[in-house]
């Protein structure tokens, strides 16, 4: 057998053990299913360590001297103290100050792409797109007016047609995840024919 | 009309793996027509003056290798033809060791040289924080090294690219998948402060919310998903996996259309019949 793709080999098997979910939950899938996240796990483990936290840390730290990165580490760690009853409470700190770094970060950035996007909706109507587009963005917005009061024509009728374009929206965004999973089903489906030399 | 609303859906599965199977093993050869958002990207990427540095962001992995791989190779393909310099990179676990054999053999086939005209910095935990730091000193972001763990400082490319900004980058071209991607990183800080030119490459499922941040001048060009990867690869004339993939996906495409209507001519005839 010398020569023989054994890592495509067992790539194959497995495709085909997680395609026979399809047919009913069985132990082949399960069998697959356990091994996939334990070797992912563990991969993704490894992968971090050598891609990050080595370089990072510890040439950084005890090669180069850079001492202020034990700040973020000891941040780091303190996360795992919640598995100490006792001391649990030091955990918070962490994440108090991730959560508020996060809060920061999205005021600081998310403010800017929004307000293009608004002001891109300032358009002028003189052409069909340009009517369709103002047209969903108005109609879009009434559908979401529940505090006021439906019986007024307008806020009815609009929020009718936005819920139309939403609904439309809603389709087109369908349309597109099933072409993405056909997408998914195709890579695997060449996979196992390529190693079969069905295809080329 | 109630045996097609009960049917039982493992025979749809059944159809599609023939569909998909048949026509993979004999292509019918379904005609390839370049739509607009294709030509426009591929019509960016010629304009960029000769030796022109591009950041590639690799933000999928192997679950979305179907799509975008063959998005990656043809526009790397260009890239090196056109004699630019790539600087590939991701926040995606994998992405850039996933794109990292077939670049090197593009690299090879245009004579391009690892460290000099192109470049794979590897994955960089921190999503946004990474980036953010990448705009600012692209040396510290990657902790000094590249993918393998090699010195920045011993590259002649890093030598005149020193942070992700417009000042050493002409384009990023951001191939992804989802968070961390283009909407939650690339556009709040590297577009919206910078304005650094950004061209999408995206799965189908994004298209549509990608299409907002084109029309909104927030990139440049988009390559729309599988069909756009296949149009890509027709303009650049590198055939590949996307080219050879569409004539199932069309098919398949066509026959879930189909179950949808067969499902709500079922839907709409037995409504009255089960109140």
């Amino acid at each position: 057998m010398q020569g023989f793709d054994w890592g495509t080999f067992v790539g194959v098997l497995f495709t085909i053990a997680v395609w026979t979910y399809l047919y009913k939950e069985n132990p082949i899938w399960r069998v697959a299913e356990h091994i996939y996240i334990g070797l992912a796990t563990a991969w993704s483990i490894g992968y971090y360590f050598y891609s990050y936290v080595k370089p990072t840390i510890m040439d950084d730290i005890l090669t180069k001297h850079n001492w202020l990165y034990i700040v973020p580490v000891i941040l780091g760690l303190m996360m795992y103290l919640r598995y100490f009853p006792s001391v649990a409470w030091l955990a918070r700190y962490p994440m108090s100050f991730w959560v508020g770094y996060g809060a920061g970060y999205g005021l600081a950035f998310s403010f800017a792409p929004m307000l293009t996007w608004i002001a891109q909706t300032f358009v002028k109507l003189n052409s069909f797109n340009n009517i369709v587009l103002w047209l969903a963005v108005v109609t879009g917005l009434m559908y979401f007016f529940f505090t006021v009061n439906r019986e007024n024509a307008v806020v009815k009728y609009g929020a009718l047609v936005g819920r139309y374009f939403i609904m439309v929206g809603l389709g087109a965004a369908f349309g597109n995840t099933v072409l993405y999973r056909y997408n998914l089903f195709i890579d695997r489906a060449r996979y196992v024919l390529g190693f079969l030399h069905l295809i080329k | 009309m109630e045996a097609l609303m009960n049917i039982d859906r493992r025979w749809l599965f059944l159809v599609v793996f023939v569909i998909v199977f048949g026509i993979l093993i004999h292509p019918i050869g379904l005609p390839i027509v370049i739509g607009p958002d294709a030509q426009k990207a591929y019509d960016y990427v010629q304009g960029l003056p000769a030796g022109s540095v591009v950041w590639l962001g690799i933000e999928f992995n192997q679950s979305s290798k179907g799509e975008l791989l063959p998005m990656v190779l043809a526009v790397a393909n260009q890239l090196f033809k056109n004699n630019d310099k790539i600087v590939v990179s991701g926040m995606w676990q994998y992405g850039t060791e996933l794109v990292q054999p077939y670049i090197e053999n593009i690299a090879q086939k245009y004579g391009k040289q690892y460290g000099v005209d192109w470049i794979n910095l590897g994955w960089r935990p921190g999503n946004a924080t990474f980036l953010h730091q990448a705009t600012q000193d692209l040396n510290a972001a990657c902790a000094g090294v590249d993918h393998t763990g090699q010195p920045l400082s011993s590259f002649p490319i890093m030598q005149s690219v020193k942070a992700l900004t417009p000042d050493y980058f002409k384009l990023a071209i951001v191939f992804d998948a989802g968070t961390p991607g283009l909407p939650d990183a690339y556009i709040p800080i590297v577009y919206e402060p910078l304005h650094l030119p950004l061209l999408d490459g995206t799965i189908q499922m994004s298209v549509q919310e990608n299409k907002n941040y084109l029309q909104a001048g927030q990139i440049v060009a988009m390559i729309p998903g599988s069909a756009g990867a296949a149009q890509y690869e027709k303009l650049v004339g590198v055939p590949g996996q996307a080219l050879a993939s569409q004539d199932p996906l069309s098919l398949g495409a066509l026959f879930v259309t189909l179950l949808v209507i067969l499902g709500n001519i079922g839907y709409f005839a037995t409504r009255g019949k089960k109140a």
